[in-house]
Order: structure tokens, then C-alpha cells, then sequence
């Protein structure tokens, strides 16, 4: 047995997924942030997470091709060194504001900005209770900080109530992360709850508003804002590869520590920074999502044109209208045959396999953007009802 | 088989996807193929059914039901 063995059974579950392999779909051509050329066929896109459709707007692609004129195509360098331009600081002090805190950090992928974040704040005897749900990035950061690492289950304050009790003193030393719209399903976070336990038993609190920054409160400052717990969250994460349409990811906190981030956080220090481009595209965004509520309005119109054509299917989501939607399918053969077909017939969504799929089984989960037409999101729900018509 | 395997295993069986009978020495992951996120389910049932709490990194070397008595055994103590 050697190295390389364990790619053979990979191999064989790749072979297993034929011409149904929905990691192999290439994106020809973008005619709009909602419709793509793929396999030579123009296609609605209903599985990206392109929320506000900020990926064409006029304003992020001049100040992208500006940045990239005067400051070249990249900075070569990692924040602790030579990479530190004007606009990484001006874009974590607008993060700051918009969320009226004193800090801000951001890292060069989303991902990296949860692992940057946990390992930062865990150590080796510290814990971290994650809910069963989060996303890869926040178990991944968590288990590479060295913290004892726990679960509770999904969106249930009484049993992260019961296991901050049997942490006993390990309680004071131990990071809740939730997220704020579990980009799965499309449920939120019970976040006043939550926040409620957490203060009681004096942990702290991680959020990851990736996919509800933008979709979520009146300002669009995600879950944090509707459930007005911006000074009792301890940690908000995010990420630019969602409504803002670029990428990256950042952290806010009404914690000073933050400030001290940049020496303890290796995802942070030994990696090149975010590209002037990229970096000036998400001020012009976040400036886009701060004076244009009517975005947000248009998404969640698209949201429940979507939800009402998925009740006349006959489909309960098992959640309210929700800019994410999953149709559980039990049979992965039946869920890849109904993906296969909304692709061939023009509409694009996500294939969510075991063991990706919350409370198992699988998939097809779609996504609504600011910039659906109303015809794009009927287009959507008549392939749903072809495909599931050969299930 | 000791009462805390008899309990887990009775603990497993509730798991949706286990359809088979479970004993001490039933490999989890390589009999059962259950999911990372079917086991975390069992873990969190087993928890909650002895008001203990167990941190990850201590599962690592558990491939039975007996292993996990033993770490189960242990948190009790």
C-alpha cells in the first residue's frame, strides 16, 4: 500500500458520476450576472451565489480596471511584508463602519478569513462548539487551532444551553460559531437565543454572515442587524465572494484583539494579499450595497416569485421564501438523473451529494439574485417541474 | 457486551441509514458507511442520553462501539 492509494476509491466514485459530474460544468461565456453559455447552451443561473448581481456593475468594474492601471496586477507580497497598499486599509476601515466598530481585518479568501479568525482566537485548551451545520471552513479552522472541538445541534440553543454546561470552567475559554443563513437550506441562525445562552455561561460568540451579508437587515449588515446584536456578537466573519461579488473574506469585532490579529494569524501573515483590484471592485461594492437598499428589495421580490412558483409544484423547501432553496431528492441516482436534466434544459442549480447534504440524502439546492428577470426565475420553475416529473 | 455498549448500540440503531444489527465489535465507518454527518449525529445522541460531553479529537481512534464505550466509560468517571 502506498501514498496514492486512497485516490483509487475517489477515482471510482468520480467514474460513478458519467457525464453527470457537476464539478466538470464549465462556464463558456457570461452573457449577465444570471444567464451563461454552458455546454454551447444559453443557461439561467440558479446556483451561484451572486445575491445583489454586483458581478457587471458599472461601478466595480471602472474602479477594477482603474486599480489595475495605477497599481498593477497584484502585490506580490504578504501584509506583513510588502503588501499593504492604501486600499486594504481604507477597505477594512469601511468594513469597520459599516458595522460601527472600532476593527476590522481582511484576508485573501473567505476561507482563509475563518481559518485566520479561529486560529487567532483558539489555542490548546480553549474549546469551540461549533452548530452542526457550519460550513467545511469553520470546522476546518477549528481543528486546526488545537481547541477541543464539539458540536451541537442544528439551530438548537437548548442543546448548545446543555453543552456550555458541561463544559463547566472550560465555558469562559469557549467560541460558539454559528452561521447567520445556512447556505445549504436557507434556514437563519436562532441568534437572540443563541446570543442569550452564550452570554449566561460567558463564552463568546462567532458569526459567519458569508451569505447573509447584503441579503439580510435594513442596512444589509446580515443577521446581526435584524436581531440587533452587533454589541453582544463577539466575532463577525465574512466573505467578498457572495453580494459583493469579488473575493476575499474579512473579520469585525468590537474587541480590541482584532487589532493584534496580523501577528498571530498564519492564513493572515504567510499569504499574498488581496490584489489592488480585487480590493478596490469590493469598496465599490460595499459602497453599491450601502446606497442601494432597492438591490436587496429586488432579491427578496425574486425570492418569493421563486418560493410561490415552488408551492404550486408542490415542493415545501422546509423553509419561508429564502434567496437559497434546497429540494431534498432521496436517491442520488434520481438527484443527479433531475440535475442532469435542469442543465440540459437550460437551467444551472447546485448538486448537493452525501456527505455534503444537511440530514443526509440529496440535493438540489438553487439560488436567487437581485438580477433574475421575472422570466429567468419562471424558466427555473418549469424545468423543476420537467425534472421532477422523472423522479 | 457491558451496559454502555448495549446503550450505544441501541443508541445507533435509531440513527436513520443503520440498518443493519450492531454489536461491540461493529466497525462504524467501514461496516456501517455511515456519513461524517450521520456519526456526529449518533455522537451528539450519546451525549445528550449521558449528559457528557466529547471533544472530537477523541474520537479519532475509535472504530467500534466498544472504543466509544470506553471513551463514554471514561467521561462518566
Amino acid at each position: 500500500m502506498n501514498l496514492l492509494d486512497k485516490f483509487h476509491e475517489i477515482e471510482e466514485t468520480r467514474r460513478g458520476l458519467g457525464d453527470s459530474d457537476p464539478t466538470k460544468v464549465v462556464i463558456e461565456h457570461l452573457e449577465s450576472p444570471t444567464c451563461a453559455l454552458i455546454n454551447g447552451q444559453s443557461t439561467v443561473l440558479a446556483g451561484t451565489n451572486n445575491y445583489l448581481g454586483l458581478t457587471f456593475d458599472a461601478s466595480g468594474i471602472a474602479a477594477g480596471q482603474k486599480a489595475l492601471k495605477d497599481e498593477g496586477t497584484g502585490t506580490t507580497g504578504s501584509r506583513m511584508a510588502n503588501g499593504t497598499y492604501a486600499g486594504h486599509i481604507a477597505l477594512e476601515a469601511e468594513l469597520a463602519d459599516f458595522y460601527g466598530y472600532q476593527n476590522a481585518i481582511i484576508f485573501s479568501t473567505g476561507y482563509a478569513a475563518n481559518l485566520g479568525t479561529l486560529t487567532a482566537v483558539l489555542k490548546t485548551g480553549d474549546a469551540v462548539l461549533l452548530d452542526s451545520d457550519a460550513h467545511a471552513s469553520l470546522f476546518d479552522g477549528s481543528r486546526m487551532s488545537g481547541a477541543d472541538v464539539y458540536t451541537f445541534k442544528h439551530n438548537d440553543p437548548e442543546s448548545l444551553d446543555k453543552r456550555l454546561g458541561r463544559l463547566k470552567n472550560q465555558a469562559k475559554r469557549c467560541l460558539v460559531v454559528v452561521e447567520g443563513l445556512y447556505s445549504i437550506l436557507g434556514d437563519t441562525v436562532a441568534l437572540k437565543e443563541i446570543v442569550e445562552v452564550k452570554d449566561r455561561h460567558g463564552a463568546l460568540l462567532l458569526i459567519d454572515e458569508a451569505h447573509s451579508l447584503g441579503v439580510f437587515g435594513d442596512g444589509g449588515r446580515g443577521l446581526v442587524e435584524v436581531h440587533e446584536v452587533l454589541d453582544r456578537v463577539d466575532f463577525v466573519v465574512g466573505t467578498f465572494s457572495k453580494s459583493l461579488g469579488t473575493t476575499g473574506g474579512f473579520c469585525v469585532s468590537r474587541h480590541a484583539a482584532l487589532a493584534l490579529f496580523p501577528y498571530v494569524s498564519r492564513p493572515y501573515m504567510f499569504t499574498a494579499s488581496p490584489s489592488p483590484a480585487v480590493v478596490e471592485c469590493t469598496r465599490a461594492a460595499l459602497r453599491t450595497l450601502r446606497e442601494k437598499p432597492a438591490l436587496r428589495q429586488a432579491l427578496w421580490k425574486n425570492a418569493e416569485r421563486l418560493y410561490q412558483g415552488l408551492l404550486q409544484l408542490g415542493i415545501d423547501t422546509g423553509v419561508k421564501a429564502s434567496p437559497v432553496m434546497s429540494i431534498r431528492i432521496g436517491e442520488r441516482e434520481e438527484a443527479l438523473a433531475a440535475w442532469k436534466h435542469l442543465l440540459d434544459n437550460g437551467v444551472y442549480v447546485n448538486l448537493i451529494l452525501p456527505p455534503a447534504a444537511p440530514g443526509g440524502g440529496s440535493l438540489l439546492r438553487m439560488s436567487v439574485s437581485a438580477a433574475h428577470r421575472d422570466q429567468e426565475i419562471d424558466t427555473i420553475i418549469e424545468a423543476l417541474r420537467s425534472a421532477l416529473s422523472i423522479c | 457486551m457491558t451496559e454502555i455498549e448495549e446503550t450505544l448500540c441501541n443508541l445507533l440503531t435509531g440513527i436513520e441509514g443503520v440498518t443493519v444489527i450492531v454489536s461491540a465489535d461493529t466497525n462504524l465507518l467501514a461496516e456501517l458507511e455511515l456519513e461524517s454527518i450521520q456519526i456526529m449525529e449518533f455522537i451528539m445522541e450519546v451525549e445528550d442520553h449521558y449528559d457528557i460531553i466529547i471533544a472530537e479529537q477523541k474520537l479519532s481512534a475509535v472504530n467500534t462501539i466498544e472504543d466509544l464505550a470506553t471513551i463514554v466509560a471514561s467521561e462518566l468517571q
